[in-house]
């Protein structure tokens, strides 16, 4: 037995197939995020950047749902 | 000398309180009306609903801040309305019952020039057999205290699966008619976090029943993105995040009965499914509170001025008419009933003119369609126009409201934020304008492809938590309370 089959042995068990339900949605095609696109999710300067754009984004919703 | 009774606390109320307050000169009466002692931010209570707040940090008590402001507070709830005042007086009236310790029970009839019925959602939890809490066999996070119950048992299921035990959690919504999928989304994205980050993931299968026919609805017929130079949708963006985090997804479903520990369901497609379950947190339809009206004669005029869903009748065109040709300026913009026009419906409790996602029904009838949302910036905002244009009426001599707030001309926004710390969380935010997609101003997609928007990142639980001191400050009408945006 190889190291890599011992330690998949010893780690806890995965969750069995989920049982098939009516309306569930199958195996989805949805784009899944590269490894970069989930680091950059937590990039402390690029997240800065992005509290600035999605708080103008706000403001700006704000002012024109404001102006009545 | 005019008195304003507002009926209900809660976001769109309390805003609305704290504006009449502000704009009214002192002869004028503000009277607020409601069954709680505590304000409750409900938003937050997703944080408390996983035991990262506790219900202390998202509700603070009214009578101080209503003492302060010179409000008149009543603890007590509405039980109905006299629009032409009683056999001998004209002047309107709601009757109210108390429900303050050491008066609880007492009824008094409290007169009004101006009523805002800002009542919020009952919480019908009657609508499923077994839904809910309160003699149910699932849970909610709709109130504080809810949402502390769901705290407990949820500490309870991560002590099974640190003791090796495996667990089905199934979060959604309780019935084929409900609204607030977002906040099902949001408490579903905490509870994933939280597993993951207590590295129990692999042990938890976290399943999402939804009544939306497809993941990204929200009850809002879906969002129309631009990003990376593609225009794309809310419903791939959701599917996108459920399978990066491997949740399961149901849609289309209709809660028929919940048992202990099993979910009956239908789908759209007109299939039934039994779903097991060690927790299930499934969010209750809404209605309106059960208040009733009566004219002069004491003759019932409730369907005068409440839809047949309790919500308060407004200036909206509730012509029955189909889908294709619902308009944007369907919806209500002053908020005025049309028969009794001192009075008005705000936040959940107006009647929305029709759903806003397209109405589906299973082959047996069932009808299966996401409630129209009305969330918190559109509440408040709602109340705080309700007031100015009350406060013109008084004390400028208008003779109509002046102030408009329709949710096909303002935003909304939906950040979903889990973890702790200000390096360690994650948030999954969306932006949306307008609320009720106007194709007569954007012909494509019903809304501005610019300012409708979805991003997963650390900078919306910034944001997140930045909202809930920001609102719990301006709710407690501290130092610059008013320049605090709704
Ligand atoms: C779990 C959850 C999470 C949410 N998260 C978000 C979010 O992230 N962002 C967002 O924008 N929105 C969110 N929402 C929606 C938001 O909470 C509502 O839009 C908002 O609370 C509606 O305000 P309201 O004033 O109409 O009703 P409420 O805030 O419910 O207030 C109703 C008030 O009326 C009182 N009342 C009830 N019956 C009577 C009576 N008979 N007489 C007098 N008073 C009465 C109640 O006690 C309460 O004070 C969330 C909702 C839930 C349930």
């Amino acid at each position: 037995m190889s190291q890599n089959e011992s330690n998949r042995a010893a780690a806890p068990a995965t969750p069995a197939e989920p049982v098939a339900y009516p309306g569930e949605l199958g195996d989805s095609i949805a784009p899944a995020p590269t490894p970069g696109t989930v680091r950059m999710r937590t990039n402390v300067p690029y997240q800065l950047y992005r509290f600035a754009r999605v708080n103008m984004r706000m403001a700006k919703m704000i002012r024109r749902s404001h102006t009545h | 000398m005019a008195r304003v009774v507002v009926l209900g606390a809660g976001i769109s109320g309390h805003t609305a309180a704290l504006h009449l307050r502000r704009k009214l000169r002192r002869e004028h009466e503000v009277v607020v009306v409601s069954p709680n002692a505590d304000y409750n931010w409900i938003p937050s209570n997703i944080w408390v609903g996983v035991g990262r707040m506790t219900s202390q940090q998202v509700t603070f008590p009214l009578a101080p801040v209503y003492r302060r402001k010179k409000i008149d507070f009543r603890q007590a709830r509405a039980v109905s309305i006299r629009p032409e005042g009683t056999g001998s007086s004209g002047r309107p009236t709601v009757e109210i019952e108390y429900t303050l310790p050491g008066r609880a029970g007492e009824l008094e009839q409290v007169e009004y020039d101006y009523l805002i019925n800002a009542t919020g959602p009952k919480l019908n939890f009657a609508a499923t057999p077994g839904l809910g809490p309160d003699g149910g066999h699932s849970l909610s996070v709709c109130t504080a205290d809810h949402a502390a119950e769901t705290a407990v048992r949820f500490a309870e299921v991560i002590a099974k699966l640190e003791a090796g035990e495996r667990q089905r959690l199934v979060i959604g919504v309780g019935h084929g008619m409900c609204t607030c999928e977002g906040a099902a989304f949001e408490y579903a994205f905490n509870v994933e976090h939280e597993l993951r980050t207590r590295g129990l993931r692999d042990r938890a299968e976290v399943i999402y029943l939804t009544n939306e026919h497809e993941l990204g609805d929200f009850g809002v017929g879906g969002m129309t993105f631009e990003q990376n130079g593609f225009v794309t949708n809310s419903q791939l963006w959701t599917e996108s995040l459920f399978r990066e985090r491997d949740v399961t997804a149901i849609v289309g479903a209709h809660v028929q009965r919940v048992e202990e520990g099993k979910i009956f369901y239908e789908t759209l497609q007109g299939e039934e499914g039994v779903l097991e379950f060690d927790f299930a947190m499934l969010l209750p339809p809404f209605k309106g509170q059960d208040l009733h009206a009566f004219d002069r004669s004491g003759q019932d005029i409730t369907d005068v001025l409440f839809a047949p869903n309790g919500f308060l009748k407004v200036d909206a065109d509730y012509t029955p008419k189909p889908y294709e040709d619902w308009r944007a300026s369907d919806w209500p913009s002053t908020y005025a009933n049309p028969t009794y026009g001192n009075v008005f419906g705000v936040g959940i409790a107006f009647a929305p003119p029709h759903q806003i996602s397209r109405p589906r029904k299973t082959a047996g009838g069932t009808v299966i369609t996401p409630a129209p949302p009305r969330t918190g910036m559109p509440s408040g905002l709602m109340g705080r126009q309700v007031a100015l244009s009350i406060v013109d009426m008084i004390q400028a001599g208008a003779t109509a409201p002046t102030r408009t707030a329709s949710m096909s001309s303002m935003g909304a926004a939906c950040v979903a934020s889990a973890g702790a710390g200000v390096f360690k969380g994650t948030a999954a935010s969306m932006t949306m304008f307008p609320v009720v997609p106007d194709r007569e101003s954007y012909p494509e997609h019903g809304r501005s492809l610019q300012d409708t928007t979805g991003e997963i990142g650390l900078a919306g639980h910034w944001v997140k938590h930045f909202l809930h001191y920001m609102f719990i400050y301006k709710a407690k009408a501290l130092p610059g309370w008013s320049l605090i945006p709704e």
